[in-house]
């Protein structure tokens, strides 16, 4: 019998700042199916997961019918949760725990697990729903006085915990977990947030990601602002009119690389900013994005002609695209192939980040770059090379970015490792 | 697992208990009790926006700017160029609620700015928008754990990009029925500045965040209820056991409890302090309490809630005007300030109000039981002091006294006592008719009081303007001519019969800087002792210099005036003093309260201790209650109220032998009580 010693010392300095962050396991959940497989499928195919708005969660109140199209997941409310975690029920748990065991996430979970131990593994998820369908289910079951169903466990859904927590508990996880919500560029700043505590030495990994469902509150919020797309959504085109709503979820396990093969994908460099313009539009300049894109390549320490393959945030509406691109035609100029992936599954909102990063890694990885669905004539005020078509190309540097509500914009660069 | 430290150069703070954080750190300190309010107080408005988007912002917007604009001006950094992450359980609750209410009732129309304000990240939208600031933001949500999670990540985030970054909780109450399945209490939030360490800045402690996995200890709970309250029903005010240790300077490591996962339960924050005294203001006496501070709060019915104090001011809700409120300035810890315009002079340090106190002073064997004035027909007693003492850091005292009468209350009429005598039918009449006459006299009185300062403000103060050529002698000239007619306006009361009056013993002198002192029983002291010292300066009340009959009066009469702070009032009285001027003082600062003993002002002895002057005690003594505070100006008593105005020797800084007591006073301006030794007919013709 041995006494182990648990102190790991004081940590006098900081740790070196390039120690590379790699991906060593990732999987994503959307309306073109579960796993990576139907995502690629999808990505190289060009086929969409979006489908005419028939959402509706508690049909007895008479839902109006939204003309829009939204990538809703059949079967959602088949899903049931383990009974250790019911209380923790919700559409977005749901999506969770459908999500998590594909591609063999969960197990790749449970060997860094194994390896690190559970508490050097955090959990930080970008959501911006979190489980507000619950709570709007709840609203409706309220009782004649008005007050909620006992059944609604407010911090294991609605909260911003209730997500972050239920991956930690269902994977096992016993380090940091929290969420991240700035609204659409969530998912992709979990990357960064985990990156930062694993470089300082706090944690060796940590499950990142997103997870957002169909609620009606994001439906018809959009709706307000006349955002919602009639038909499946038109990034970059020139007759684009908006967004489709997706629900869709995208995880990752990011480590720290010397524990990982010399091989796969790494997390190079992360770029976040504001535009400090307004609230629900972006700078018409696009200068928080273009700020987020080159705080990203200066971390990275990678020249912007490096890279090879920007993913975009894409959203199609008419502002969002617009300042993208003349900002993206600005930092990597006009002939850096970019695309938008959203017209395959929809704006995914806080889970946009993950899925879209999820979708950059495998481009890396496959060799090939996807096309952007539902493109004929790109609109001329987009100086950006918009890829409609996927095109066969290996890269080795390939960007993501994520705006959101608040000017909060994430971009991030990923590398193949080979 | 350990992290590299790093430096806070600022906090900001606001709460339903504390508005910044010096106030919070007096109150973390144990020198202030935080008092809930009711209704809570609203988040000041968020002034970095433009009008359009400031008159919208939400609850979170509101907290969060206030405190992150708090902590960034101490540290002293710019907000345009920080980084940030803010921090909540959840950022709008209330929108949440709006919307969820809306959508199960298929109401589906959302306003826009509604659905943009609730996404999480709303308030950090805002204050990068109010700021200008493109920098990297952050917005975070992990539940109960919420702040040492945004904790967590701002020290990572100082630290890999190695500058400032700014750190925002805040958590606020939840609407019903949202509240019943998730219990937020008070509104709370926290705005921290952390740096890396090396960084070139004023440091205000140093912290070392800490990631283990043993349980957190179990940090001291608050004895405040408020912050008890606070610790553990909002997610914010759980920071309260860090803050705590940094407003004690306390070294000992502190657990915040964070986000956990199945596993992990704790990461303690260890909060390694640099023995770097804070700045800002001294703070009140450790021993200081509310009712210390503010004895009216105990003893009186008037008081009936206390809104806020700090150090120079207590504001408390009135019993009286239940919408109005009263500042009463309760000055525990004097800053040394000068008169505007004179010049420096030696001040001491500070000033310490050592005690203030009512008692029975030489009658403390005479409880009702044994008073014979109990039985007297005005059931008043002349044997109440108030006394207030206070001591300079040099070692200097003052104590001021002022004697007033206590009316017996209604339980001094006990069933064994003897009844009086059956009146007969017209001794009944005579009374009900005196009784008329003396209410019809008072209402006249209270015109003509009227028409006679409109009359002096119109044409007397003009005349004297125009005519009184030396400016110096114009006041002096007007007070002359209005302590004439006040002597009138009194004389003709007693002439009508409405009151008797005598004076007693010899005015003094007031050729020299003097505080003349008296108890206010009534609404005409004043009146009283003008007309016996027309020379005398008085203090106006900011109320008196808005009535449209007395502001031409008063501003002609050069009396003193005031904006309402202590500090113009004390600055304004030096100033008078100081140019040799006797001034008249209620150091009650209203009229006593019917039936209570007199509590005196601070403020009377400061001005004593400060300007060395002499001290004349008044006593005005009424057998009856007549325009007390308490009873309508109608409700004249039953018999003709006798006021006697006794004037007692002044006494002057270093003719008078120390006050027997702990104090080394160099004077005290002391009256004996009950002592009707030199008791004489007065000299005022229409006296009886």
């Amino acid at each position: 019998m041995s006494t182990a010693t648990v102190s790991r010392g004081i940590a006098t300095g900081r740790p070196p700042a390039a120690a590379p962050i790699v991906v060593g396991a990732y999987t994503a959940t959307t309306s073109v199916g579960v796993g990576i497989a139907a995502l690629t499928e999808a990505m190289r195919n060009g086929r969409s997961g979006l489908s005419p708005c028939a959402f509706r969660p508690f049909p007895e109140a008479g839902c109006q019918r939204l003309d829009t199209a939204v990538g809703e997941i059949p079967g959602l409310d088949d899903v049931r949760l383990p009974s250790a975690l019911a209380s923790f029920d919700s559409r977005n748990n749901r999506l969770i725990e459908r999500a998590l065991p594909a591609d063999g996430f969960a197990e790749q979970v449970a060997r860094a697990r194994a390896r690190y131990g559970a508490q050097r593994i955090g959990t930080i998820i970008g959501t911006s729903t979190s489980g507000l369908l619950e709570a709007e289910r709840a609203y409706f079951r309220r009782d004649p006085q008005g007050s909620l169903p006992v059944d609604f466990h407010y911090l294991d859904t609605l909260n911003l915990a209730g997500t972050a927590n239920f991956v930690a508990r269902r994977l096992e996880l016993g380090g940091p977990a929290f969420c991240i919500s700035t609204a659409c560029s969530s998912g992709a700043k979990s990357f960064a947030a985990a990156a930062r505590l694993i470089r300082l030495g706090l944690i060796d990994a940590a499950v990142v990601g997103g997870c957002d469902s169909l609620t009606l509150t994001t439906l018809h919020g959009f709706d307000s602002l006349q955002l919602l797309s009639r038909q499946p959504c038109r990034p970059f085109d020139a007759e684009r009119d908006g967004i489709s709503i997706g629900e869709g979820a995208g995880f990752a396990l990011v480590e720290r690389a010397a524990a990982a093969p010399e091989a796969g994908i790494g997390l190079s460099g992360w770029g976040e900013s504001v535009d400090a313009h307004h609230m629900s539009s972006p700078h018409p300049d696009g200068l928080g994005a273009e700020l987020a894109m080159r705080e990203a390549l200066d971390a990275a320490g990678v020249a912007a002609d490096a890279v090879g393959y920007v993913n975009l945030h894409g959203t199609a509406t008419r502002a969002n695209d617009t300042a993208e691109g003349i900002a993206v035609a600005r930092v990597f100029g006009n002939d850096c192939p970019t695309s938008s992936t959203k017209g395959i599954f929809g704006h995914l909102l806080g889970a946009a980040g993950a899925v879209e990063a999820i979708a950059t890694m495998i481009a890396l990885e496959q060799g090939f770059l996807p096309g952007t669905l539902n493109l004929t004539r790109q609109d001329p005020s987009c100086p950006n090379r918009v890829l409609a078509e996927p095109a066969e190309l290996a890269v080795r540097h390939a960007m993501t970015n994520s705006f959101g509500f608040g000017g909060s914009n994430c971009s991030l660069l990923f590398e193949r490792r080979a | 697992m350990i992290m590299p430290v790093v430096q806070l150069l600022g906090v900001g703070l606001w709460s339903d208990v504390a508005p910044d954080w010096p106030s919070a750190r007096r109150q973390l300190r144990g020198l202030a009790l935080p008092v809930a309010t009711e209704p809570a107080p609203r988040p000041p408005a968020a002034d970095i926006l433009p009008p359009t988007e400031r008159r919208r912002a939400t609850t979170g917007t509101r907290l969060a700017i206030a405190v992150a604009t708090e902590a960034l001006t101490e540290a002293g950094l710019d907000g345009a160029v920080i980084p940030s992450v803010f921090t909540s359980s959840a950022s709008n609750p209330q929108i949440i609620h709006e919307l969820c209410d809306a959508m199960s009732s298929g109401d589906y129309a959302i306003s826009p700015t509604r659905f943009h304000n609730s996404v999480h990240n709303s308030p950090a939208g805002y204050f990068s928008i109010g700021m200008g600031n493109r920098r990297a933001s952050t917005s975070i949500g992990a539940g109960d754990e919420s702040a040492a999670a945004g904790l967590l990540e701002t020290a990572a985030q100082t630290l890999s990009l190695d500058e400032p970054v700014l750190f925002v909780s805040f958590d606020f109450g939840y609407p019903y029925p949202l509240l019943e399945r998730r219990d937020v209490r008070g509104q709370w939030a926290v705005a921290m500045v952390l740096a890396p360490p090396g960084f070139a800045g004023p440091v205000v402690a140093t912290l070392q965040l800490e990631w283990v996995a043993e349980p957190p200890a179990v940090a001291t709970p608050f004895a405040t209820p408020a912050l008890a309250e606070a610790s553990t029903h909002n997610p914010t005010g759980r920071l309260l056991p860090l803050l705590r240790a940094l407003a004690n300077d306390d070294t000992a490591p502190v657990s915040l409890r964070m986000p956990a996962g199945a596993i992990c339960r704790s990461p303690p924050v260890a909060a390694m302090l640099h023995a770097r005294r804070w700045r800002g203001r001294r703070p009140v006496e450790p021993s200081m309490r509310v009712d210390e501070l503010l004895p009216h709060a105990g003893n009186s019915r008037l008081i009936r809630r206390i809104v806020s104090w700090d150090e120079h001011r207590i504001e408390c809700e009135g019993v009286r005007r239940p919408t109005r409120t009263i500042r009463c300035a309760a000055m525990a810890t004097w800053k040394p300030w000068r008169p505007s315009n004179t010049a420096p002079r030696r001040w001491p340090s500070t000033a310490r109000w050592v005690r203030g106190r009512a008692s029975q002073a030489g009658l403390s064997g005479l409880g009702p039981r044994s008073d014979p004035d109990a039985r007297a027909p005005g059931r008043h007693r002349d044997a109440v002091a108030g006394e207030c003492r206070m001591r300079a850091d040099d070692g200097r005292a003052r104590v001021l006294r002022v004697h007033g009468q206590q009316r017996l209350g209604a339980d001094c009429q006990r069933p064994g006592q003897r009844q009086p005598a059956r009146r007969t039918a017209r001794v009944n009449r005579r009374r009900v008719a005196g009784r008329l006459w003396r209410l019809i006299g008072t209402a006249l009185g209270f015109v003509g009081f009227g028409l006679l300062a409109l009359g002096f403000g119109l044409l007397v103060v003009p005349v004297g303007i125009l005519f009184v050529k030396p400016v110096g002698r114009r006041a002096a000239w007007l007070r002359r001519v209005a302590g004439a007619s006040m002597r009138g306006f009194v004389g003709t009361l007693t002439t009508l019969g409405v009151i008797e009056l005598r004076y007693e013993g010899t005015p003094p002198a007031i050729d020299r800087a003097t505080l003349v002192i008296a108890n206010h029983p009534t609404l005409i002291d004043a009146l009283l002792l003008f007309g016996r010292l027309p020379q005398l300066n008085c203090i106006a009340k900011p109320s008196l210099r808005r009535n449209p009959a007395l502001a031409l009066a008063i501003h002609g009469l050069g009396y003193i005036t005031h904006d309402g702070s202590t500090r113009s009032l004390v600055d304004a009285a030096t100033a008078a003093l100081e140019q040799g001027e006797a001034l008249l003082v209620f150091p009650e600062g209203t009229r006593t309260a019917e039936g209570a003993a007199p509590m005196l002002q601070r403020t009377s002895a400061y001005l004593a201790l400060h300007s060395d002057c002499g001290v004349a005690p008044v006593t005005i003594h009424v057998t009856e209650p007549l325009l007390t505070r308490e009873s309508a100006w109608w409700r004249v008593p039953a018999r003709r109220p006798i006021f006697t105005v006794r004037f007692h020797p002044p006494e002057h800084p270093g003719t008078e032998p120390h006050d027997g007591e702990n104090t080394n006073s160099a004077a005290a301006g002391s009256i004996s009580a009950g002592k009707r030794s030199f008791r004489r007919k007065s000299r005022c013709p229409t006296a009886h």
